[in-house]
């Protein structure tokens, strides 16, 4: 048995831009994507992580036994996350 | 000089340290990660502090504002136990600077942790003045029952403590509370939760206090919980009235708070306090709105722009 409320939890991604590849620029103290220092990252709704069925399907995240997935490549693009939202 | 307490990935952080580098402004962003990337020390038995980060050194002497963002857990490979400790040990004393020196703090982090408690914010809420939907917290079945029949079978329920639970990555959102989910006796005793008339049809506002500073956005989300849309949906700046400004104004200051993340409804001509997040996100407000909010709290930390 689990608490009440918890009948109501759903999954939801974390919500970090861990599928970028990014680094600190230690001298301007901003996080910057690895193939563009110039360029900071904007950041995207806390829970713009929140998946729909839809999104875990094109993710594959139901197709379990398919086999192991060959590892994404990080996205060298000023887009973040799901959201993608884009600076210029 | 602007201290920042946060970690590397917190790329909001980056919105408020450009603009604190556009002004001038000198700033230490501490990420708190690598305990061996750091050094603090608090002389003369607690009176003065230093930190210091690569090449740059903050301290109670020359810092005028501290943003106490999202400091983070070390990177360790030790055990669940040592992990835990270490962290303990780095919030306290993180958590210790803001009680030495004058320095502006977004925010009091010993204050963010009470004013994160949802009944002492419904409490203030109606002192300040807003409205506040029905509301119970009750870990009793048959109250839930009656709470339900006398809301006309219109009430939500959502959790009472965080929402989030770290290791299933679960997320409890509002939910709608109906005939098939009425809470059993045994599951209800379990936890207390909030019970809350729904209110509906509604527009979500989200209302972003920083100093003296009211930013209000809203959106017309297709579900109960905003959180929960297909981000279809975009938010739009907007006007409160001059009343629920300063009810949003006093519930900051009230709850000891420079920023405050508020979440209002709007329904039926009459606007309704949801909830205070006293560490809330904002960025993909300003980016869909262009609300000046890392300018404000950019000011807010320099002091110019605080309650």
């Amino acid at each position: 048995m689990q608490p009440y409320i918890l009948n109501f939890a759903v999954k939801r991604k974390s919500h970090t831009q861990a599928a970028l590849a990014t680094t600190f620029d230690a001298e301007s103290q901003v996080t910057v994507l690895i193939d563009q220092p110039h360029r900071p990252i904007v950041a995207e709704p806390s829970y713009a992580g929140v998946r729909t069925k839809k999104q875990d399907i094109e993710k594959g995240d139901d197709m379990k036994d398919t086999g192991p997935k060959p590892k994404p490549k990080p996205k060298p693009s000023p887009r973040t996350g799901l959201r993608g939202i884009k600076i210029d | 000089m602007i201290l920042i307490l946060t970690t590397k990935d917190d790329i909001v952080s980056d919105l408020v340290v450009l603009r604190l580098g556009s002004l001038g402004e000198g700033v230490l962003r501490l990420n708190t990660e690598d305990p061996f990337d750091i050094s603090i020390e608090l002389d003369d038995n607690g009176q003065r502090w230093s930190v210091v980060q690569g090449l740059r050194c903050a301290s109670s002497s020359d810092t005028t504002g501290v943003w106490y963002r999202r400091p983070g857990p070390k990177s360790l490979r030790s055990t669940p136990e040592i992990q835990d400790f270490v962290d303990d040990q780095w919030t306290c004393a993180l958590k210790g600077l803001s009680t030495i020196g004058s320095a502006i703090w977004i925010n009091d982090p010993f204050l963010t942790v009470a004013a994160e408690n949802k009944i002492l914010q419904l409490r203030t809420a109606l002192q300040c003045g807003f409205r506040v939907s029905n509301t119970v917290i009750t870990n009793e079945a048959s109250r839930v029952g009656s709470f339900y029949a006398a809301s006309g079978r219109q009430a939500v329920v959502k959790s009472l403590s965080s929402p989030w639970l770290q290791s299933s990555e679960r997320f409890v959102f509002t939910s709608p509370l109906t005939e098939n989910t009425l809470p059993g006796d045994e599951e209800a005793a379990l936890a207390p939760f909030i019970a809350q008339k729904l209110l509906s049809p509604k527009t979500d506002i989200r209302v972003t206090v920083v100093g003296d500073t009211v930013l209000a956005a809203k959106i017309e989300a297709d579900t109960l919980d905003w959180r929960l849309s297909e981000h279809t949906e975009t938010w739009s700046a907007c006007c409160l009235p001059a009343a629920v400004e300063k009810s949003c104004l006093r519930l900051c200051r009230a709850l000891g708070l420079v920023f405050g993340a508020i979440d209002l409804i709007y329904s039926e001509d009459q606007y309704y306090f949801i909830e205070i997040n006293p560490n809330g996100e904002w960025a993909w407000i300003e980016h869909q709105t262009s609300l000046d909010i890392s300018g404000a709290i950019a000011q807010a930390l320099r002091g110019s722009n605080s309650s």
